[in-house]
């Protein structure tokens, strides 16, 4: 558990570094008033501070709440989920709301264990219409058609 | 007298029948939202942002409330009927009020809780309509050091007080603020860290992180694990109380709201805090302190008027200053600025059917609540059953449509699940997500304040001291933010409290 922790603060650190190093290509005073590089740079130092303490107290392996990692299997549905909403993500404009709608669900509550035809069937069917109740019909907003070409 | 007038004019804004409509919607979806295990009010609202943005902002506000009140008596029911909390503020209702559920009392303690928030909720809300204008009035003589301090405070407070790390919470402050200067420089108008990318030069988004974080990180955190629930059955007859639980239950329920409210005004405490304060007090109050756990009435009554007492409390700093009281209302202060509304003394003059609106709103919503509680439990209960591995993806996609719907950006999209990822990550390692919101939202804020300060004083960084309201704002700043090297010179020993900050 230290390790991750320390990985952690170490990548805060590198968030703290990505800032100042940043930050200080902007100028700190502008006509003897602070300009655009004042606050990033003290907030550099903040992120640095803080990002060191959290090392140091990883390091010294004082970690009030231990971290529970999910088991086996919920990190293959976190994996998948999140990769079928990359997939989804990508795939939305062209493919088109609907679809994208209904197959993300399809894979994921596959995924997750439902093994029931009528489910599997009505579940991203009822998703994807529900959405488009709510977002193009009620909000008007203009889903992507994609395949379906103007809908 | 001003205030019938002011009122008067909000309850007729209130009474539009768009108005009703999205108070209606905001407290049943409210209370189901805080009914199911996971999602809590921030979560809750930040995958509403995308909905309320596309209405008008009365009414998107509106609905927003009627969510975050609503939420706080949902978190009831699964408390009571499956020791489940509902969102973190409803913790302390778990025990007594599930033990109250296994001896058949699941109908009282409901009922209790019910009639416990409506009471806390209008009392608070009759607190709100009285101090505010003063309250605004007040501020509107702040300058820019006072409302820096103002904003240090919120954030020293959000940083210091909540979840175990305080180093955790401080490095989320500085992110979080960090990123809130990505974008053109709101005084120079320099672009700053946007490496050419034009979508960044408006800032870095705080709709796809706000979603991202909090309600795609939710779902995430719903599908790691394979945990069912089994759910009591309750009829509705059993929802009739005794008139000694009323009895009972009358000084916890105004101790509670007492608590609450105050607990809600300061920035940086929240429901989470005031809920489990009043239990506490209640306990030692208590002729049979032992007994609380088994099925004592108070340690329902009291913990729920509190959370609700605060939710309304908290919307005093976001109405009247612009500063958020708890991480819920700085998610709302984040979706206020996207509609360019900037709450705050002149939002009282500028905009005051939406302020009279809104707080008369609140009134109608607590209403509904304590209808829909005492009557509806048995259909908010089979909602319940719906299954997660149906309700997570679908609130996934939910998601993704909803930020699409905004901007049409798959470069939001990007960064909703960038965020998605590193929420749930944050959520793992006992990285508190409200600082990061807080700093986000502030940050520009803040900078202005900073730097307006700076250049009213002509280099003088004492002017931050020497202005009395300042300076007070700021001692107590700097106490909050050294109170751990305090504790530890004065030899207590840092009992560190878990408190979830999310839904606070």
């Amino acid at each position: 558990m230290h390790k991750a922790e320390t990985l952690a603060g170490v990548v805060v650190l590198a968030i703290g570094a990505l800032l100042l190093n940043e930050a200080r290509k902007l100028p700190y005073l502008l006509e003897e008033v602070p300009g655009p590089g004042f606050l990033p740079l003290w907030i550099s130092f903040g992120i640095l501070i803080a990002g060191t303490l959290v090392v140091l107290n990883a390091l010294r392996g004082r970690s009030v709440k231990p971290i529970e990692w999910p088991s086996g299997w919920g990190i293959r549905q976190v994996s998948v989920l999140l990769g079928a909403l990359a997939i989804a993500l990508l795939l939305l404009q062209t493919l088109g709301f609907f679809i994208t709608t209904a197959a993300f669900m399809l894979v994921v509550i596959y995924s997750l264990g439902v093994r029931s035809w009528l489910t599997l069937v009505i579940a991203p069917v009822a998703a994807a219409g529900v959405l488009y109740l709510v977002f193009a019909v009620w909000l008007g907003v203009p889903l992507p058609p994609g395949v379906f070409g103007g809908e | 007298m001003d205030l019938i007038t002011n009122l008067g004019i909000g309850f007729s804004v209130a009474f539009a029948p768009i108005n009703l409509l999205f108070v209606t919607a905001g407290v049943i979806i409210g209370t189901l939202i805080g009914a199911l295990p996971g999602i809590g009010p921030v979560s809750g609202l930040s995958i509403l942002i995308p909905l309320a943005f596309g209405m008008e902002p009365t009414a998107a506000m509106i609905l927003m409330c009627g969510v975050y009140y609503g939420c706080m008596y949902g978190g009831t029911i699964t408390s009571v009927l499956l020791n489940v909390p509902g969102e973190s503020a409803s913790l302390m209702t778990c025990l007594d009020g599930y033990a109250m559920a296994q001896q058949g009392r699941a109908g009282p303690a409901l009922t209790i809780a019910a009639i416990g928030s409506f009471v806390a909720g209008t009392f608070s809300i009759v607190l709100l309509t009285v101090l505010s204008p003063p309250l605004a009035d007040a501020a509107l003589s702040f300058g820019p050091p006072e409302y820096f301090a103002l904003m240090l405070l919120g954030l020293s407070a959000i940083s210091g007080l909540t979840g175990d790390s305080k180093a955790k919470g401080y490095a989320m402050c500085f992110i979080g603020l960090g990123m809130a200067t990505v974008g053109l420089d709101p005084i120079g108008g320099i672009p700053r860290f946007t490496f050419g990318n034009l979508e960044l030069m408006d800032g870095i988004g705080f709709l796809p992180i706000a979603v991202g974080m909090f309600g795609l990180g939710t779902v995430l955190a719903m599908v790691d694990n394979k945990t069912e629930m089994k759910i009591m059955n309750t009829s509705l007859r059993e929802m009739v109380i005794s008139r000694k639980d009323m009895s009972d239950s009358a000084w916890p329920i105004a101790r509670g709201t007492v608590i609450g409210f105050v607990i809600g005004v300061l920035p940086g405490a929240g429901a989470t805090i005031a809920s489990f304060l009043s239990y506490a007090l209640e306990k030692r109050l208590s002729k049979t302190p032992e007994r609380f756990g088994t099925g004592m009435i108070e340690g329902v009554a009291s913990p729920e008027s509190a959370n609700n007492a605060s939710a309304v409390g908290s919307m005093i700093p976001l109405l009247t200053l612009g500063i958020p009281g708890s991480t819920t209302t700085a998610v709302m202060l984040g979706v206020l600025t996207l509609f360019s509304l900037q709450p705050g003394p002149l939002l009282f003059t500028k905009n005051p059917e939406f302020v009279w609106g809104l707080i008369a709103s609140m009134y109608i919503g607590n209403f509904m609540l304590l209808v829909l509680n005492i009557a509806f439990v048995p259909a908010f209960v089979a909602v319940l059953r719906v299954p997660y591995r149906i309700l997570a993806p679908l609130i996934a996609i939910f998601c993704m449509v909803g930020v699409f719907s905004v901007n049409n950006s798959i470069q939001d999209l990007w960064i909703m699940l960038a965020f998605g990822a590193i929420g749930y990550l944050a959520n793992r390692m006992s990285y508190p997500l409200a600082p990061l919101v807080l700093g986000l939202v502030l940050g520009g804020y803040l900078e202005v304040s900073l730097r307006q300060s700076i250049k009213m004083s002509q280099g003088d960084l004492t002017v931050f001291f020497t202005r009395p309201i300042a300076g007070t704002i700021m001692v107590i700043a700097i106490v909050i933010i050294l109170w751990p090297l305090l504790s530890r010179m004065l030899g207590r020993s840092g009992r560190d409290r878990s408190v979830a900050s999310e839904s606070a």
